[in-house]
């Protein structure tokens, strides 16, 4: 049990790479805030925790609102005591062309991916400065690096992940707060295997030298590497978990 | 030819340094260790405090930049355990000297250790793991080598070599279930990087806390390297990792 009685919070915890990552968390001792949009959706993971054995709260958080993200950590801070750990998974795409995208659409996806990131990691800064300690692991994806037809403004919000990362890392180093970043490739998360058909779905993993989509677990292992001692000297870093794309 | 039930890596530069760090952070999580270095006298010392700990080693000699003597370190691992899981190349050498002046046998020297040395090993492991399919190499390489630095050309050199070369193997071994990795850890406080630096910059940068800038020391590459050759990496392939930012003054 690696990360015994540490404060977490998991946004977008309730589904996906977040409830995965809240689970591997769990499993090595961390006590667990699951922030997500939907509170319901929340409250499921955080009762897989308990069954588990583990100790978590659900907490119904839209991140793009700096209040929710207040509210959260001081729910967080009062339940769970301590902020050791920040992972923000909360995020999401939708499809859409940039000659038909409005400025709504763009605002909603960057401000899902990007300005949450930046609200989150902002409000738990203070207690880990004031501690000099803490990690922070932020989910940036593949198509940041590739960028991909029809997702301009996620590609753009996960690239900006990065940046936010390097940036925050070398803020934060004087106080030995760590920053870094999980760069996820074809992951399939129930939702996106949803997105396409048996036989789109095989034109996708085609490509990937690993020949296969990753699973959550394994978005979740690397997760749990950057916020756990074994990483203890690495920041402003973007972990690939892609099978092998990006190579060729 | 029986084979042991743990799993067995070969630690290629076991004898001092990070690979020893390395070797004995392996043994810790239950894995056979065979390090193997230019050096066999340090390489069984490896091998002997990791028995003494109650773990299982042997050391080898080998000079990486000889195919039959790679080979050689490769069969013996496989006779005496009839099996390697894990390739770790953590052997290189660094020197410095101007490009107008570097002798072209100290660019071979270099080269021939940190770049061929690194393809024979990974080359002949690989034989054995395709067999199997299943493996995982990690090779040590460094952020000049995408950063470079003045009077490193040929280290630099060498270490970009060995992120190609990683790339590369990633993509052509994937098909066998062997993910290859590389790790850059930056400035480490090892005997190579004392006697590359002058004393008062090495005294410095041991002074300064790693995530200010300041040195590391071998046993916080352990976690990484761990990471990497085990299952908690298993999508994970063809990565250069950094664990200090190259371009970081």
């Amino acid at each position: 049990m690696e990360l015994k009685d540490q404060g977490a919070i998991v946004t977008g915890g309730g589904g996906g790479i977040g409830r995965a990552t809240v689970l591997r968390l769990a499993r090595e001792g961390a006590v667990i805030a699951i922030a997500d949009l939907s509170a319901e959706n929340a409250r499921t993971v955080a009762e897989e925790v308990r069954a588990g054995g583990g100790k978590a709260i659900a907490l119904p958080v839209d991140v793009t609102r700096s209040s929710d993200v207040a509210r959260m950590v001081e729910e967080t801070t009062k339940s769970l005591g301590r902020i050791d750990i920040l992972v923000n998974v909360a995020g999401g795409s939708l499809q859409k062309a940039v000659a038909e995208m409005s400025e709504e659409e763009w605002d909603f996806i960057v401000d899902v991916n990007l300005k949450g990131t930046f609200l989150c990691s902002k409000a738990v800064l203070p207690t880990m400065m004031g501690r000099r300690s803490g990690a922070i692991v932020n989910i940036s994806s593949i198509y940041g690096f590739t960028g991909n037809a029809t997702r301009a403004h996620y590609s753009a919000a996960k690239a900006g992940v990065v940046g936010f990362t390097k940036a925050l890392a070398q803020e934060m180093a004087p106080y030995h707060v760590r920053v870094n970043a999980v760069a996820p490739g074809r992951i399939a998360t129930p939702r996106v295997r949803g997105l396409y058909t048996d036989e789109e779905w095989k034109k996708r993993i085609d490509p990937i030298p690993m020949k296969r989509a990753g699973e959550p677990d394994e978005i979740a292992e690397a997760v749990f590497f950057l916020a756990s001692p074994a990483s203890i000297y690495i920041t402003g870093q973007t972990l690939h978990v892609n099978g092998g794309s990006l190579l060729y | 030819m029986v084979e042991v039930e743990r799993k067995v890596a070969l630690v290629i530069g076991g004898g001092g340094g990070i690979g020893r760090t390395l070797s004995q952070g392996l043994a810790q999580r239950g894995i056979a260790v065979a390090a193997a270095d230019l050096s066999v006298e340090s390489a069984e010392e490896t091998a002997a405090g990791i028995v003494r700990q109650g773990g299982e080693a042997f050391g080898l000699g080998v000079n990486i930049t000889k195919k039959a003597e790679v080979q050689k370190v490769v069969e013996d691992v496989l006779s005496r355990w009839g099996r390697i899981d894990i390739l770790i190349n953590a052997a290189g050498i660094l020197s410095r000297g101007s490009v107008a002046d570097l002798p072209e046998s100290e660019w071979d020297r270099v080269l021939s250790v940190n770049l061929k040395g690194v393809f024979l090993c990974t080359q002949a492991a690989a034989r054995h793991m395709v067999g199997r399919r299943q493996g995982c190499i990690l090779t040590l390489t460094s952020g000049r080598g995408e950063a470079g630095f003045p009077n490193g050309s040929h280290y630099s050199a060498s270490k970009a070599g060995v992120s190609a070369l990683t790339r590369t193997l990633a993509v052509e071994l994937a098909p066998y279930n062997i993910r290859i990795n590389a790790i850059g850890p930056g400035a480490t406080d090892t005997a190579m990087y004392r006697g590359n630096s002058p004393a008062e910059v090495v005294e410095a940068r041991l002074r300064r806390h790693p995530l200010e800038g300041g040195a590391g020391k071998p046993q916080d590459i352990v976690g990484t390297a761990l990471f990497f050759v085990t299952e908690a990496s298993s999508y994970v392939t063809g990565q250069i990792f950094y664990m200090k930012d190259p371009h970081a003054s």
